[in-house]
């Protein structure tokens, strides 16, 4: 059985490096360009990116809401000022906490990781959905707004349902 | 072992390894077809070095197709249930270690055709393939036809 374990991982190496030869190996540039540049929820090019910079900016405009896509405990542990949160633990919007953002201007989304946060672009494709206006996701997330110094709070959601 | 060479048990083994062939061979075609999106999965998991996510994202579809061909084919099938466990193994470790270090990403399993958070249920999910493909090792060697028959056996000695 060692043998054909063998043969089995030198043919699956050589074939993948010929393929490599071939086909050329993606670039860090490449790669990473694809994440930067990609929209953050394929199917709907209307949900875009927003700058943290630009983020910051909104950040007193109340017509503008964040909307904290981590779990309710990360969420005490620090958010950015009067996000809303909204937990995407179970993968779904809590309707009552969504009706909060239906009216505003634009929705920004976040979550704890940088590149590709997957809990942001779900909660923003839901609220898309929903009938928010003018979703953006966060790029960077909550780490980069807290390593930018960029104002933030502890404790629970005071104006969540 | 008594179980897996009857009968039933060849027919379990066989299952269970197109089964993982399937999974194998859905996980490689779209992430062969677009290694740059299953790079960026790599890097996602920030436990590679740059250096070897290029070489990562072209050579784990290939060997990840050829576990699943041979699984699928019965061709040094046991042999490519213990690469499969291996590469299941080292994973749901990258899963374990994304979990543990708070980064929320999908999986990259399949490509990007089917996005699922990283979480425990894609832990299980592995662990669970993992105790198939050591079902497949230890089984007989089956050809993928005849499925009753080992492909060593005599049938002048079965009589």
């Amino acid at each position: 059985m060692l043998v054909e374990t063998l043969r089995v991982l030198v043919v699956g190496v050589c074939m993948g490096a010929g393929y490599g030869v071939v086909a050329g190996v993606p670039t860090a540039s490449e790669y990473r360009a694809a994440t930067t540049c990609a929209p953050p929820v394929e199917t709907h090019p209307e949900i875009g990116w927003i700058e943290q910079d630009d983020a910051l900016a909104l950040l007193d405009d109340v017509d503008v809401v964040f909307v904290d896509a981590r779990s309710a405990a990360d969420y005490e542990t620090g958010h950015v000022p009067n996000a809303i949160a909204m937990p995407m633990d179970t993968g779904a919007i809590d309707e009552s906490t969504a009706s909060l953002v239906r009216g505003a201007r634009s929705v920004i989304t976040y979550c704890d990781t940088s590149g590709e946060c997957a809990q942001s672009r779900r909660l923003a494709l839901l609220l898309a959905e929903d009938g928010a206006h003018d979703v953006r996701v966060l790029r960077g997330g909550i780490p980069e707004w807290l390593s930018n110094d960029y104002p933030a709070e502890s404790g629970p959601c005071r104006v969540c349902p | 072992m008594v179980f897996l060479a009857s009968a039933r048990g060849r027919i379990v083994v066989l299952a269970l390894r197109l089964v993982v062939a399937g999974v194998f061979l859905a996980a490689a075609i779209p992430k062969v077809l677009d290694p740059a999106s299953f790079a960026t999965d790599i890097d996602n998991y920030r436990m590679v070095p740059d250096a070897l996510i290029g070489p990562m994202s072209v050579g784990l579809p290939l060997l990840e197709a050829i576990v699943g061909l041979a699984l699928l084919t019965g061709v040094h099938a046991r042999g490519a249930a213990i690469v499969a466990s291996g590469m299941l193994v080292a994973f749901a470790t990258a899963m374990v270690q994304a979990i543990g270090r708070g980064i929320d990403l999908d999986c990259g399993c399949f490509g990007h055709v089917v996005e699922t958070q990283v979480g425990w249920l894609t832990v299980g999910r592995n662990v669970v393939l993992t105790l198939s493909c050591a079902v497949i090792a230890l089984g007989p060697d089956l050809p993928l036809w005849p499925i009753w028959r080992p492909r060593n056996a005599r049938p002048d000695l079965e009589a």
